[in-house]
């Protein structure tokens, strides 16, 4: 009887350890942290993190953005950002009385340091396999130029060469087959047969 | 002029892009509208190209009156040309008899259109005393899939449900082509007939079951069923073992060690075919590897070894002549079928030594005539080649990280640990909670708790204020310990944040915690005034314990809620922003004229940072958190508006 009670609990614990296992669906992202400093973007360093469940989706606002290349200078991804430079202060205590009016007032006027000229940012993104290297930008202009090929098992140049498998990287190590189907040019050709009684 | 004629040019091009379709004309008229069972009906199909430009091309004409249908290729349609067909319908059940036509052809753009016609006539019932009305197929089994020539079994089950004793005649097949028995049934009587019949119509037919009435020699259609089929030629694959390709010599496999197998299939049948199969052996001491193998179309009269390279005997040195492996194939000709091929292997009866590479495996080189394992530690082997992996163990990696044995890559491990687990991050707003100064993640744990109340406390904290403390489902919280956060020193209690705080460090904390949306970061002892911007940094040695908790919600209200300072501080200049704090009492009334005179709001003076601004209520946690305990309606309202973006 004791065995047949020990063997349930075994059984209902692996069981309950496989629904855990299975409910947290595990996949990499990069994270990249970015350095700002006195409008200057630096990369502060780049790594493959293990994620769980989510990886943050594209932001589609900002003043910069992130965009990560293939080795066929495919685009993979790109997602924008800011760095957050303004600064909001908590008042002093002193400042108040108990029903919230401002005793206190500082009597000096300005406009005051509310700005940040030097911080950092981390943006996550989905890891690629192939991906080379990552630009950013700032109001379209290219200001960083981060190598990811290090990353990367896959180098798309059609040869299966250093640590690529069939399994990491099929484009470079099996035969590709690409199926050919009517195109939307031959639709087209076909438009204007059609209109000068070609058919 | 040329301006003109390229309008035009549009004008004509876009409505027949926007309409890929051929105008045309299609009708169908029957010549009788009123018709007994046995009349004949001629259908006429008309159907006229009105289009000034382009052809329906490749038309093919389908005619469904009730589950019968007709269909005859009509081919190109010109501009101007008229397609006219005269069909002849016969046998039909009494009622309203309904005709849909379907033209289906090929238009503008490449892309298949349908036009369709509808017509319909009436059938009477034939004057005919004692005429038996309720007889009806109950049941019925025809063939899915018909081979012409080939005899199948077929039956119908016949029911007379009226009161006339019924003499019948039973069909099986085509409209035109079918075998018949007569049975008689009597009132309430059911019969079924078997039969075995061959099948010859070749292409899509209608395959029927039919019964009628037998009335002074002629017959009445009472109750047909019926089914689409497609009736071809039965072609068969016919395949066979042809011969066996090994790396050794003759063709024969080592009598001990791997070798490497090549399966010829033949094919002598009179259809290509595609084959997977296993391979397998009965026979102790061999090893087959990678059994599954994939034969692409193997063509008429062609033999063709697997696709696969990998193919592997490795026999133990006591098996030698010729044993017997088995070839379960599996393939589609003109059904699914399953063939088991005997596949005879040779073995050499002597170890016979190796003379170059080729004669080994791909993980073997000839080293004195024996074929070696070539040694590959931490990686694989390719072209006879060790090629080492970045990492194939959590070892090899640099302290907290691991290897990834997907990409044998190093990567970093997730650093932060859930306090509150309201569900899958992808809906919830994620606060990563940086314990700065913490070395001791029970400590930080315990702190965060309190701070946002997730365990009894005698201070208000995070969850104890709405829109917060309904919304609480909403947030996951995690947290990190950053013992070696650095501050620097000399700075007190009224010290900008921003001049006590070595910036950047975050992102070394927020960069293992890919979940968090929010970074909080939490100070045990440095001293400085708390701040927030894209996130925030709370001194919470300088705040009374009181108040710690409500320093966490007006920093969250900046930001998370992107609520401004409701307070005077005019060094730090005029900056109204935000949804709480405008200049101008028009400006006030347009944001929360709404709200004005519901539970405290009006417009008050004084926020960010000078006297000349509004702000929605006397007190708010936007202005004092140490005494007021709530956002006020305007901040509510605002971050609901941002909660309302999470599940």
């Amino acid at each position: 009887m004791r065995i047949r009670v020990i063997l349930s609990a075994v059984f209902i614990v692996m069981f309950a350890l496989t629904l855990v296992s299975a409910n947290e669906e595990k996949s990499l992202a990069i994270s990249f942290k970015l350095g700002y400093d006195h409008g200057s973007v630096t990369n502060l360093g780049t790594n493959i993190i293990e994620t769980q469940n989510y990886i943050n989706t594209p932001v589609n606002q900002g003043n910069y953005s992130l965009k990560i290349f293939s080795f066929l200078n495919e685009e993979l991804y790109q997602t924008y950002f800011d760095f957050d430079l303004q600064i909001l202060s908590v008042p002093p205590k002193e400042w108040f009385d108990d029903e919230g009016n401002q005793i206190y007032i500082p009597n000096e006027t300005g406009t005051g340091k509310l700005g940040l000229e030097k911080t950092a940012k981390v943006i996550f993104t989905p890891y690629f396999k192939t991906a080379k290297y990552v630009l950013v930008y700032k109001d379209s202009k290219e200001i960083l130029n981060i190598n990811l090929s290090s990353y990367a098992v896959c180098n798309q140049n059609k040869v299966c060469d250093n640590q690529e498998t069939k399994d990491t990287c099929s484009e470079d190590c099996s035969t590709i087959v690409k199926s050919h189907s009517s195109s939307f040019w031959q639709k087209i050709m076909n438009f204007f047969k059609g209109i000068f009684g070609m058919n | 002029m040329k301006k003109l004629f390229i309008f035009l040019l549009l004008l004509a091009i876009v409505p027949s892009l926007v309409s890929a379709t051929v105008n045309l004309d299609f009708r169908l008229d029957t010549n009788k509208k009123v018709v007994y069972p046995n009349d004949n009906v001629i259908l006429n199909v008309t159907i006229v190209n009105r289009d000034a430009t382009f052809t329906a091309k490749d038309s093919v004409l389908t005619i469904n009156i009730g589950s019968r249908f007709y269909t005859f290729e009509v081919g190109d349609i010109k501009t101007g040309e008229t397609f006219s067909k005269e069909i002849s319908l016969k046998q039909f059940l009494p009622g309203t008899q309904n005709i849909k036509g379907d033209l289906n052809y090929t238009g503008i753009l490449d892309e298949r259109f349908i036009e369709t016609s509808y017509g319909s006539f009436e059938v009477l019932f034939p004057a005919i005393q004692r005429y038996p009305r309720n007889v009806y197929i109950s049941d019925y089994s025809l063939p899915d899939k018909v081979f012409s020539g080939k005899n199948y079994d077929v039956s119908a089950t016949v029911k007379n449900d009226g009161d006339v004793k019924a003499d019948l005649i039973l069909e099986f097949g085509y409209i035109d082509e079918y075998v018949s028995e007569n049975i008689t049934l009597n009132p309430g009587e059911t019969k079924t007939i078997k039969r075995n019949v061959k099948f010859n119509n070749p292409g899509v037919s209608l395959l029927e079951t039919r019964v009628y009435a037998l009335i002074n020699g002629d017959k009445y259609l009472l109750n047909y069923q019926g089914k689409k089929t497609y009736t071809q030629e039965e072609r068969l694959a016919k395949l066979s073992f042809d011969k066996i390709e090994t790396n050794q010599n003759d063709n024969k496999v080592q009598l001990k060690g791997k070798s490497k197998l090549k399966v010829y299939i033949k094919n002598d049948g009179e259809i290509a075919t595609n084959i997977t199969g296993i391979l397998t052996s009965n026979s102790e001491g061999l090893i087959i590897t990678n059994s599954n193998l994939f034969y692409s179309l193997i063509n008429r009269g062609e033999s063709l070894a697997q696709q696969e390279d990998n193919l592997e005997i490795e026999t133990n040195g006591k098996n030698s002549g010729s044993i017997d492996l088995s070839l379960s194939l599996t393939y589609m000709d003109s059904d699914n079928r399953q063939i088991k091929l005997t596949v005879p292997l040779n073995i050499n009866d002597k170890i016979e030594p190796c003379k170059e590479d080729n004669a080994c495996m791909d993980t073997q080189t000839c080293n004195n005539g024996v074929c070696t394992e070539i040694t590959c530690e931490d990686g694989f082997i390719r072209d006879r080649q060790c090629i080492k992996y970045d990492c194939v163990r959590d070892s090899q990696c640099p302290e907290a990280s691991k290897c990834d044995t997907n990409i044998h890559r190093c990567i970093e491990q997730t650093g932060c640990i859930k306090v509150l687990d309201s569900g899958n991050s992808e809906d919830k707003a994620d606060f990563l909670i940086i314990g700065a100064e913490y070395g001791d993640y029970t400590e930080l744990k315990s702190t965060i708790e309190t701070l946002f109340n997730l365990k009894p406390s005698k201070y208000l904290g995070f969850f104890g204020v709405e829109p917060f403390k309904s919304n609480k489902n909403k947030f996951n919280i995690w947290m990190i310990k950053a013992p070696d956060y650095n501050t620097l020193p000399g700075t007190d209690c009224s010290t900008m944040c921003g001049e006590a705080i070595d910036w950047g460090q975050d992102a070394n904390y927020a960069s293992k915690c890919p979940n968090a949306d929010f970074v909080i970061t939490i100070f045990k002892d440095a001293k400085f005034r708390s701040c927030a911007g894209g996130g925030q940094w709370d001194s919470l040695t300088c705040q009374a314990d009181t108040d710690k908790g409500k320093l966490i919600l007006h920093e969250s209200g900046h930001s998370f809620g992107r609520l401004a300072d409701e307070y005077v501080e005019p060094s730090l200049g005029d900056r109204p922003w935000g949804p709480n704090c405008v200049s101008t009492q028009q400006e006030a009334s347009n944001l929360w004229g709404n709200l004005v005179g519901n539970n405290g709001v009006g417009y008050f003076q004084g926020c960010s940072y000078t006297d000349d601004n509004f702000r929605p209520t006397k007190n708010s946690l936007m202005r004092s958190h140490y005494s007021a305990t709530s956002f006020g309606p305007v901040n509510e309202k605002a971050i609901l508006n941002i909660l309302g973006g999470y599940k």
